[in-house]
C-alpha cells in the first residue's frame, strides 16, 4: 500500500479551524420532520429505512476520516429547511441543451413535465419518473449508493420526493443522450433539496447520459444518482455542476460495473459555494474498465470537494483518473482520490493523477491520491502537481500580440484541454469555457467585492 | 505601416537598465533603419538578451535612464502586446514551452491579433491552416509540429525554427533574433537562414545576436555591433566579426573604442 499527500496553503495562512466555532444551524431532524410527504407505500417504507440512519449517524465532522479535510462552515452555518413546491419560482432560466433534445427537469427534486422534453422518446428506453417504481428498480435502489456511506445518502433516500429511473433493454445502444436537469429554488428563506436517479443498462447496452446542476438563491442540494452497468454494457456520463453563487451542493455517483462494461465519467465542476461530489465505483467483474476525468473550476470563496473510490476486485480491470483544478480567488479544493486493488484484481493497470494550477497566493488546494495494492501482478500509477500560472509564459504570449487576459485564457484552457477534448457537446463546452473565461480575468481586489 | 526604404526604424540612446537592483544596460546606444541588418556580437553576459528583453517590453527589467525611440514613437510606454501588434519581433534565446497549448492555436491567436490591429478579417480554423502552411515551408518545417503543444519536447533547433516561423507569420519591421543560430545544425542553419533573408527586405530590418561568424555568411550585415558590460564598445562592418572570430574579445578591451552609431 502506498500512499501520498500534498498541501498547498496560502502565505499568510492561519489555521483558523480549532478556535472557530461558528453556530451550527444544519438540523438533521428538521430536513427529516419537513420531508414531503409521497403516497407510494413501497417509497415511504424504503424512504422510512433511512429515517434512523440519517440521525444515528448525525452531521460530518472534522473528526471523521472521509470529511477531515472538508471546511463545513458554509454548509452546517447555513439554516436550511426542506423544499417544498411553493419554494419553485414560476419561470425557471432557460437550460437546454440544443444538442440534447431529450430533456427530463427537475425542479427541487420534483419532476416538471412542462419544462421536459421526452418527445420522440428512443426505443429500448424505459423511464419512469414519480413514485411507483418498476420492480427492477428494487433490485438495485439504495443497493448501489448505500445509505451507510454517508449520512447526505442517508438524508436523501429518507427525504427524496420521487425517484427517476432509466433502464436500457440488453444490446440497446441508444444515439440520443439524455439529459437530466436539475434545479434548485430557494427564493427566499434556504431550502435543501434530495434529487435522487437510477439507470440500469442490461447486457450490451449503451446510452450517454448528461446531468446538470442549477440554481438560484441559497438552495442545497443532496443529489444522488446510481448507476447499474449489465457484462460489456457501456455508459458515457457527463455531470456538470453550476449551481449558483449561494449554494450548497453534494452528489453522491455510486456505479457497479459488471464484466466487460465501459464506464466514463466527466465531472466538471464549476458553481456552488460549497460542493462536494462523492463517486464511488465498483468493478464487479473481469475486464472492466472505467475512466474518470476531473474538472474542478473555482474563484472568490467557493469550496469544491471531489472524494472518490474505485474498488477494483477482478482480474484485467483497467481505470484511468485524471482530476484537474484551476483555482482562483482564496476557492479552496480537496482532492481525495482511493483507488483500491483487491488481491484477485491481478493484471489490473490503473492510473490516477491529480493536477491543480493556483491563480492567486490565497487559493488552496488539499490532494490526497491514495494507492492501496493488495494484488502483486498489477501496473498502478499515482500522482498529484500543484503550480502557479507562470508569467513568463504570459509574457511569451505578450511578446506575439497576445494580450494577458487572452493568453491567461489560452494557458488556461490548455491546463482544461486534456479534459475538456473529450466528446462532449458544443454548448457545455461553451458553458464550461465561460468559467474559464471569468477565471482568466484579472482578480480583482479583495474589497472591490459586490 | 508605411515604413519606406531608408527610413529610421529603432534609435536607442543612452539607455540603462537594471534587474533586481543590479545594473545591467549601462548607456546603450543604436540607429536602425529600414533595409539595415545589424548583428550584435560580446561575450557572455555583457547584456545581448537583457537589451532584447527590453526591447521586447519584458517585465522583469527596469529602464532607468535613456530613451527607445521606434517608428517615431517612445517603444517604451507601450505594452509588450502592442509593441509586437507595431511590428517590433523578438526571437527569443530561450523559447518557452507551453504545455496542453497547441502550436496551431498559438500561431492562430497570435496572427489573429495582429490581424486585428490591422483592421483586417480575423481567419478561421480552415483559412489559417492554409496560410500557415506556406510559412511552414519557408522554414521548411513539418507540419506535424502545428499539432503538438508549443514548444513541449521540441528540440533546441526545432523551437528555433519555431521562432522563424513565427516571424513569417507576423511579418514584423523590426525582428530581433537572439541567438536564433545557436542549436541548429549545419543544414537547418541554412535553412533558417535562408528563411531569415526570405523574410527580409528595404521596409523591415533585422538585428541579430549571435557569438558565431557562421551565420554572418548567410545573412550579411552592414554593422556589427560589439556589446561588452552593458554597453555597445565597438561598431564596424562585416570585417569587424572576421576580426572577433580570429582574435576574440580582449583586444577591444585594451583598445577601448568609444561606441559608434550605425
Ligand atoms: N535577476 C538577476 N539579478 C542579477 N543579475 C542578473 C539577473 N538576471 C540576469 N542577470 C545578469 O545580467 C547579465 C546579462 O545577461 P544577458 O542574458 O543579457 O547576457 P547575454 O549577453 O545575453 O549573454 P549570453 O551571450 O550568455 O546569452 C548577466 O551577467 C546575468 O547574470
Ligand atoms: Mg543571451
Amino acid at each position: 500500500m502506498t500512499g501520498c499527500g500534498m498541501r498547498r496553503r496560502p502565505r499568510g495562512w492561519v489555521d483558523m479551524s480549532l478556535s472557530l466555532s461558528p453556530a451550527v444551524t444544519f438540523a438533521i431532524g428538521d430536513l427529516l420532520e419537513g420531508r414531503p410527504a409521497v403516497a407510494d407505500a413501497a417509497l415511504q417504507a424504503w424512504r422510512n429505512q433511512a429515517l434512523g440512519w440519517a440521525l444515528e449517524m448525525g452531521l460530518p465532522g472534522a473528526s471523521q476520516e472521509a470529511w477531515r479535510l472538508t471546511p463545513l462552515k458554509t454548509l452546517l452555518t447555513t439554516p436550511f429547511r426542506p423544499a417544498g413546491r411553493g419554494d419553485a419560482v414560476d419561470q425557471a432560466p432557460d437550460l437546454a441543451v440544443p444538442e440534447l433534445p431529450l430533456r427530463l427537469v427537475f425542479v427541487n427534486g420534483v419532476f416538471d413535465a412542462a419544462q421536459s422534453q421526452v418527445e420522440p422518446w428512443p426505443a429500448g428506453v424505459t423511464l419512469t419518473v414519480g413514485e411507483s417504481l418498476p420492480p427492477t428498480a428494487w433490485d438495485y435502489l439504495g443497493k448501489v449508493a448505500s445509505l451507510e456511506q454517508d449520512v447526505f445518502v442517508a438524508l436523501n433516500q429518507a427525504c427524496t420526493p420521487g425517484v427517476v429511473c432509466l433502464e436500457v433493454a440488453a444490446g440497446r445502444r441508444i444515439q440520443q443522450p439524455i439529459h437530466l436537469v436539475f434545479i434548485g429554488q430557494s427564493p427566499s428563506q434556504p431550502s435543501f433539496n434530495f434529487p435522487r436517479w437510477l439507470v440500469i443498462l442490461e447486457d450490451q447496452a449503451e446510452l450517454t447520459l448528461v446531468e446538470t446542476y442549477h440554481s438560484t438563491g441559497p438552495a442545497g442540494c443532496s443529489a444522488v444518482g446510481e448507476v447499474v452497468l449489465g457484462a460489456h454494457a457501456r455508459l458515457n456520463h457527463t455531470y456538470l455542476q453550476q449551481e449558483g453563487p449561494q449554494a450548497c451542493h453534494l452528489a453522491h455517483t455510486a456505479v457497479h460495473q459488471a464484466t466487460g462494461s465501459h464506464y466514463d465519467l466527466l465531472a466538471i465542476t464549476t458553481g456552488a459555494s460549497f460542493a462536494r461530489h462523492t463517486p464511488t465505483l465498483r468493478q464487479q467483474g473481469p475486464e472492466t474498465m472505467t475512466h474518470l476525468s476531473g474538472l474542478v473550476l473555482l474563484q472568490g470563496q467557493q469550496v469544491a470537494d471531489t472524494h472518490s473510490f474505485l474498488g477494483l476486485s477482478h482480474p484485467q480491470g483497467y481505470s484511468r483518473q485524471l482530476h484537474k483544478a484551476i483555482l482562483g480567488g482564496s476557492a479552496q479544493a480537496i482532492f481525495s482520490g482511493r483507488v483500491r486493488v483487491a488481491a484477485q484484481a491481478q493484471q489490473t493497470n490503473a492510473g490516477q493523477l491529480n493536477r491543480t494550477l493556483l491563480l492567486s497566493p490565497q487559493a488552496r488546494v488539499d490532494s490526497q491520491p491514495q494507492l492501496e495494492i493488495e494484488a502483486d501482478d498489477v501496473k498502478c500509477t499515482h500522482g498529484a502537481t500543484v503550480s502557479d500560472l507562470d508569467p513568463a509564459e504570459v509574457f511569451y504570449l505578450q511578446s506575439r500580440g497576445i494580450d494577458p487576459a487572452a493568453g491567461r485564457t489560452l494557458l488556461l484552457t490548455g491546463f482544461a484541454g486534456e479534459i475538456l477534448q473529450h466528446p462532449s457537446f458544443p454548448s457545455l463546452k461553451a458553458r464550461v469555457q465561460a468559467a474559464l473565461n471569468d477565471l482568466s480575468r484579472p482578480a480583482a481586489p479583495p474589497d472591490a467585492t459586490p | 505601416m508605411g515604413v519606406e526604404p531608408g527610413d529610421l526604424i529603432l534609435s536607442v540612446v543612452d539607455l540603462t537598465a537594471e534587474i533586481e537592483g543590479t545594473p545591467i544596460l549601462k548607456g546603450v546606444n543604436l540607429t536602425v533603419r529600414a533595409g539595415e541588418v545589424h548583428a550584435i556580437m560580446g561575450p557572455n553576459g555583457s547584456g545581448k538578451s537583457t537589451f532584447s528583453k527590453i526591447l521586447a517590453g519584458h517585465p522583469d527589467y527596469t529602464v532607468t535612464a535613456g530613451s527607445v525611440t521606434y517608428l517615431g514613437e517612445d517603444l517604451l510606454a507601450l505594452e509588450p502586446e502592442e509593441r509586437s501588434r507595431t511590428g517590433v519581433f523578438l526571437a527569443f534565446q530561450y523559447p518557452l514551452e507551453i504545455p496542453g497549448v497547441t502550436n496551431s492555436d498559438f500561431l492562430r491567436l497570435a496572427h489573429n491579433t495582429h490581424r486585428k490591429a490591422q483592421g483586417l478579417p480575423e481567419l478561421d480554423a480552415l483559412d489559417f491552416d492554409e496560410y500557415v502552411h506556406d510559412k511552414l515551408d519557408v522554414v521548411k518545417m513539418d507540419p506535424g509540429f502545428l499539432d503538438r503543444s508549443v514548444n513541449e519536447g521540441f528540440s533546441g533547433g526545432e523551437k528555433k525554427r519555431n521562432e522563424i516561423l513565427q516571424m513569417a507569420l507576423l511579418e514584423p519591421t523590426l525582428a530581433i533574433l537572439d541567438e536564433t543560430d545557436s542549436g541548429l545544425d549545419i543544414d537547418a542553419l541554412r535553412i533558417v537562414a535562408g528563411g531569415v533573408n526570405q523574410l527580409t527586405h528595404a521596409r523591415n530590418a533585422i538585428v541579430m545576436i549571435t557569438h558565431y561568424q557562421r551565420l554572418l555568411n548567410y545573412i550579411t550585415p552592414q554593422f556589427v555591433h560589439v556589446m561588452e558590460a552593458g554597453r555597445i564598445v565597438r561598431t564596424g562592418g562585416q570585417d569587424l566579426a572576421e576580426e572577433l572570430e580570429a582574435r576574440g574579445y580582449d583586444w577591444l578591451r585594451d583598445e577601448a573604442t568609444p561606441a559608434g552609431v550605425g
